[in-house]
């Protein structure tokens, strides 16, 4: 099996598991790109999708003037290319985590990359939520809090899991290009010990990683999804 | 001081939609009473809903004044803004308790959490508030589904749920916005003979907007019709339908239709009144009965009553009979049958025939 193994696949078994280059460390560089980036970006996404459908036009807390402002930081960020944003906030990056290069700056990018787009779609699953249930919370005297975490937030809920497995999917996807700038990751494994010096097998290997992680991710998604939705 | 719980005084809503001005409620002023059941009907957008959410601030007047159990919540001459504070606002709408039509019911919370999410900010402690919820379930006969999720109940036990949420805080008023609009008519009389009940017991007033107007007629004591935006005629429920003003009215609660249908069938089998001949109109209330009326007619004063159309209506506990008749005499007896029958509190309407083939 071993010797199977590493003639068919002599590249990935040069790659070794442990070290600067290897396996483990680059299936960790992708979970530590996923993880933070997932909680800095959810939270920020929370923030601005609530601020949206608060503020909008019959929200809440109706403001035209703040809505706007949420509405254009979400619109403006989700116009960046990717890769093109990494370069764009290295300034800001620097700032942050005190450099612009490696797995730690990567975090800065992939936080502010993931955010407008959990944001809007944050903003849809909240305004799912009827307004009648709102109105009716309001009507026993439902503070704003109440009205965020145990109406909005909570009737959501199922809504939130969905679009939160979709923008981890795609987080993901966006921890491949934060290689370009030396972060490492899985993504990096594939393309520049892979594809860049002809491996062909590092390349399989690596992408096979990423997608079991994405599966696993689908499938406890899917399945969160389900048990917390009571609505049928 | 007057017994009035709900004052509303001057108060129009207007919306602006892409720079139209929208006029869905145009000085309206309506005082409703403790204890009254208050039906308020009329058609779709006629400003009913709208009306009634400016009782809780649920939405703002653009003028006008709103007082509730004698507290000013908004005035327009004062200020355009509540009058009370928001934190005042939420205290007060815990004493407004509000049931709608898709019964509203947080859908991820169980049934007795529902209940407890209103309680949320009363000052009891967190057993006796499981044991209030425990309670109120009791009441709408609920107790065994407390913890099942909403979606798994029947319209008619969700929308019980949603009254005992409304109930938790021991409201005064309860604004009921088409709660029954939703329900199978076997669920619609079960939930307004609990708002009934609960009316009864608690000393609760009710506010019920509707265009079912069967559902004002089983249980209110007071209407209101409303049509683009105002109050066009409102009394006690036994002036609002039996006497009705407006044609909307008229139209509204299908007044005389039921006779002028069975008058159009006769008609069309070639009816025709003679010289001597009239339509009259009787209504009469409670235990007057009608059957020895028309027989007295006959025997003691000569003139012949044809009953063409009978109907007796509930209105609330009022019984209110109709009858259409063409009567037969000679012109003096006819006056002093009609003078006979309003001895008897018989009111009496003489219907000319383009009124009764219109």
């Amino acid at each position: 099996m071993s010797t199977w193994f590493a003639k068919t696949f002599p590249n990935v078994v040069y790659q070794g598991w442990n070290g600067s280059d290897g396996w483990f460390t680059a299936i960790i560089q992708t979970l530590y790109m996923t993880f933070w980036p997932a909680i800095f970006g959810g939270v920020l996404g929370i923030i601005f999708g609530l601020g949206l459908v608060l503020t909008e036009d019959g929200g809440i807390l109706e403001n035209k003037v703040a809505f706007n402002v949420f509405d254009k930081v979400v619109s403006f960020l989700r116009a960046f290319p990717f890769i093109i944003l990494l370069a764009f906030i290295a300034p800001v990056t620097q700032k942050i985590v005190g450099t612009q290069i490696g797995t730690t700056a990567s975090l800065v990018p992939l936080s502010i990359g993931v955010f407008p787009f959990y944001a809007r779609q944050v903003q849809v699953a909240l305004k799912s939520v009827d307004k009648g249930v709102i109105e009716a919370a309001e009507s026993v005297g439902a503070t704003l809090p109440d009205i965020i975490f145990d109406v909005y937030l909570r009737e959501a809920r199922s809504e939130m899991v969905r679009i939160s497995t979709v923008t981890l999917i795609s987080l993901i996807g966006l921890t491949a290009m934060a290689g370009a700038i030396g972060a490492g990751g899985l993504g990096n494994m594939a393309i520049s010990f892979g594809y860049n010096r002809f491996a062909n097998d590092t390349t399989f290997v690596a992408t096979l990683l990423v997608m079991i992680l994405v599966l696993l991710v689908q499938f406890t998604g899917d399945f969160l999804a389900r048990i917390l939705n009571h609505k049928q | 001081m007057s017994d009035s719980i709900i004052d509303i005084n001057k108060v129009s809503v207007s919306f602006l939609q892409k720079g139209n001005r929208l006029d869905a409620v145009k000085d309206v002023s309506l005082s409703i009473n403790r204890g009254d059941i208050y039906g308020i009907v009329g058609y779709s957008g006629a400003g009913k809903s709208t009306l009634s959410r400016t009782i809780n601030l649920l939405q703002k007047p653009t003028s006008g004044t709103v007082v509730v159990d004698n507290k000013t919540f908004f005035d327009s001459s004062k200020s355009r803004k509540p009058i009370i504070s928001a934190k005042e606002l939420r205290i007060e709408r815990q004493k407004i308790g509000m049931i709608f039509q898709h019964f509203n019911l947080l859908n991820e919370q169980t049934v007795v959490q529902n209940v407890e999410f209103a309680l949320k900010h009363s000052k009891l402690k967190e057993k006796q508030v499981q044991q209030r919820a425990q309670k109120l379930l009791g009441l709408v006969g609920l107790s065994e589904y407390a913890n099942t999720y909403p979606a798994q109940l029947s319209g008619g036990q969700q929308q019980r749920v949603a009254i005992a949420r409304a109930l938790a805080n021991d409201p005064k008023i309860l604004i009921s916005d088409e709660s029954t609009s939703a329900l199978d008519p076997q669920n619609t009389n079960q939930i307004l003979d609990l708002l009934k009940h609960l009316n009864l017991q608690l000393g609760l007033t009710v506010i019920l907007i509707t265009h079912e107007i069967d559902a004002v007629k089983r249980i209110a004591n007071k209407a209101a019709v409303m049509d683009a935006g105002q109050i066009i005629e409102s009394g006690s429920i036994v002036d609002v339908f039996v006497h009705p003003q407006k044609q909307l009215t008229k139209t509204l609660i299908g007044f005389n239709e039921g006779p002028k249908k069975a008058i159009s069938i006769l008609n069309s089998n070639g009816l025709k009144l003679n010289s001597n001949e009239q339509y009259i109109k009787l209504t009469y209330f409670g235990n007057e009965v009608s059957e020895p009326v028309v027989i007295s007619l006959y025997k003691d004063l000569d003139v012949t009553a044809n009953i063409i159309y009978s109907d007796v209506d509930i209105l609330g506990d009022t019984l209110v009979g109709t009858m259409f008749i063409i009567i037969e005499g000679k012109s003096e007896n006819v006056e002093e049958a009609i003078d006979y029958l309003r001895q008897r509190d018989i009111s009496i309407e003489k219907l000319d025939r383009s009124e009764v083939n219109s």
